[in-house]
């Protein structure tokens, strides 16, 4: 196993209030070294917030921030090795791009040649080599996000926090833009903090995603173990169209773990099960493209339904079924979408089953 | 837009006209009688000359009472403009709940009847054994323009994004440098406009100098002391070249405003 990757920026137990309002509640959060980050939850959950406390732009209430095992707390924003690419882009109007690009370098004294040099060589990193004479007015709204990024990459930053950043364009420019910041990332080898509420942006971009809810750290994890290994049922809602099943955890046994609810008995066979408690009331968690329709006579896990619809999305098609055992439910099923149509029709009767290995459980 | 039969508009037209003459006639008979003599109950129309104007040049009162004015507006408009932008800064980053109550005694003197205005000063100078002269007027008139010029600064200061300061920072600037290549650059036409606002203010102001002066005379108030000897020529030209100033710095100031206004 390769070394573990260096720790450059920790949050210990750090909270936030205003006007005696938690808004962020006791928070911890280990950055590493060279990965991307992306901090993901709705608005108002804390996500700006933890930026900001890191970019030293808010002081932590309580709980201390470290850069390389040091606390920071009283280190001014204007000498933390980071930047920031803000929501707005914050760009100064009255300084052409050369200006800008150049500002961080000109605050620290370096001499104009070099600022020239630097300036041309980070503006063709962001492809926009040519635009250094005109102003921030002059450009389009995905030219000035990139000199935002130029601006803050100029420094050479240990960390660069963005804010949002393609939160102002059009879905086209904003793929575009991920990937380009993806690219970047690789290219410069910086550690990238990156907040957003887009569930899909964050699992696009990042190594690891943090997501936040109320204030509070949900998971943090890879974007495949938020995905199919999601600690809490919040993180599992938010994560698209998980189907939720009401369960009681049993005993531990061979395969994983056995569980019982209205819809039967089930197994599974997920990581994170074998640490709770017997007796505990849970979900059981299905990815609805896991579940095979007619499933086999061996299968780890099955239910018998009613198909209520059958609606074709493009590449894949979605049933909805509701379980004889408890109509009030619906499970949903995604199946690729075939040329001779969906096997099932609305109203039939039929068996969905999936495997224990494909099924992942959280405590109610 | 909204429609008007014709007969409304002739007659909105001569109330339009007649408002005009009101307000501007009295001004076109002065510079009218600034070229031209009145004798014997007739404008003499051959009488056409700059006399008046030159015999305000060789008059050392007015020469005085010029380098005055453009002394008291010169100080009083600098110290106006240091003064109000440092309480526009405060009242801008301020949290105190006082603020509001201190925006509202920067406001008061120029709110206040001058009259007011110049009697407070003028008791608090006696009381304060501060003898009365040109300083006492440059104080009378900054406490006057002080309103304008922080008005002015302030709402350009509020229209600067919160996050252009955070930018800089965060970007390795001190507060200084901050202020000195972010802030500032975008302050400069909201200074100059309240600059020439300020000054135009303080060039015709009267009331107030008069109660706080000692000996020396500005512009208005010299033309104040000649009408009291009888009305010349040279008043004319006096309110003449009052006007053009005035006006003059005033349309500057429109331009400048123009310019301030937030894009």
């Amino acid at each position: 196993m390769a070394d573990a990757p260096k720790t450059l920026v920790e949050l210990r137990q750090v909270t936030r209030s205003y006007s005696g309002v938690e808004v962020l509640h006791p928070v911890d959060l280990a950055l590493r070294d060279g990965e991307f980050m992306t901090v993901l939850g709705p608005s108002g959950s804390g996500k700006t917030t933890i930026l900001r406390i890191i970019g030293g732009l808010v002081r932590p209430t309580s709980g201390a921030v470290l850069l390389d095992g040091a606390d920071i707390a009283t280190m001014p924003i204007n000498r933390r090795p980071f930047n920031t690419v803000f929501q707005d882009y914050a760009l100064f109007p009255h300084m052409t791009v050369e200006a800008n690009v150049g500002y961080g370098l000109r605050v620290r004294g370096e001499r104009r040649a070099r600022i020239r040099d630097r300036v041309a060589e980070t503006l063709s990193l962001v492809a926009l080599e040519g635009f250094g004479g005109r102003y921030p007015a002059q450009l389009s709204g995905g030219q000035q996000q990139r000199v935002a990024l130029a601006r803050a990459i100029i420094c050479e930053p240990r960390l660069i926090l963005l804010d949002e950043p393609l939160g102002a364009l059009d879905a086209a420019l904003r793929r575009q833009m991920q990937q380009f910041l993806k690219r970047l990332q690789k290219e410069i080898r910086t550690t990238f903090l990156f907040v957003t509420h887009d569930q899909e942006e964050a699992v696009t971009m990042a190594d690891r995603i943090c997501v936040m809810n109320h204030g509070r750290i949900e998971q943090i994890g890879s974007p495949e173990e938020v995905y199919y290994r999601p600690t809490n049922e919040y993180v599992a809602r938010f994560f698209g169209d998980n189907n939720l099943i009401d369960v009681s955890i049993g005993g531990v046994e061979d395969a994983g773990r056995a569980l019982a609810g209205k819809l039967g008995a089930f197994h599974c066979a997920g990581d994170s099960s074998s640490d709770i408690a017997e007796g505990r009331p849970g979900k059981l968690l299905v990815r609805p493209e896991a579940i095979v329709i007619g499933g086999g006579e061996g299968a780890d896990n099955r239910v018998r339904v009613r198909i209520e619809d059958v609606s074709f999305v493009g590449p894949v098609s979605q049933v909805l079924a509701r379980p004889l055992a408890d109509p009030g439910q619906v499970l949903m099923v995604k199946l690729q979408s075939r040329a001779a149509g969906a096997p099932v029709a609305a109203g039939e009767e039929v068996d969905l089953a999936w495997s224990a290995g494909e099924c992942h459980v959280v405590t109610a | 837009m909204m429609r008007l039969s014709t007969g409304a508009l002739v007659v909105l037209g001569a109330i339009a006209g007649f408002v005009l003459l009101v307000l501007y006639g009295p001004l076109f008979v002065a510079i009218f009688f600034s070229f031209f003599r009145f004798e014997n109950n007739a404008v003499q129309w051959d009488s056409f000359s700059f006399d008046a104007y030159q015999s305000l040049m060789h008059d050392e009162g007015i020469i005085d009472a010029v380098l005055n004015t453009l002394l008291v507006g010169g100080v009083s408009v600098s110290l106006a403009l240091v003064l109000g932008t440092a309480l526009a800064f405060y009242y801008n980053a301020s949290r105190s709940r006082h603020r509001d109550f201190l925006q509202l005694l920067i406001f008061l003197p120029f709110l206040m009847p001058p009259i007011i205005t110049g009697l407070s000063l003028l008791v608090f100078f006696r009381e304060a054994d501060i003898p009365r002269s040109l300083v006492t007027v440059i104080i009378g008139h900054t406490v006057f323009v002080l309103a304008l010029a922080y008005r002015i600064v302030l709402t350009r200061l509020q229209t600067i994004r919160a996050s252009l300061v955070e930018a800089s920072l965060d970007l390795g600037a001190s507060r200084w440098q901050t202020f000195r290549f972010v802030l500032a650059p975008s302050l400069m036409s909201a200074l100059g406009a309240s600059a020439i606002l300020a000054f135009a203010l303080s060039f015709d102001e009267t009331l107030i100098t008069l109660l706080v002066t000692g000996t020396a005379s500005t512009l208005p108030m010299r033309l104040w002391a000649m009408m009291r000897l009888g009305f010349t020529p040279d008043i004319n030209a006096l309110v003449t070249i009052i006007l053009v100033g005035s006006t003059g710095l005033a349309l500057l100031a429109i331009r400048f405003v123009g310019v301030a206004a937030p894009r």
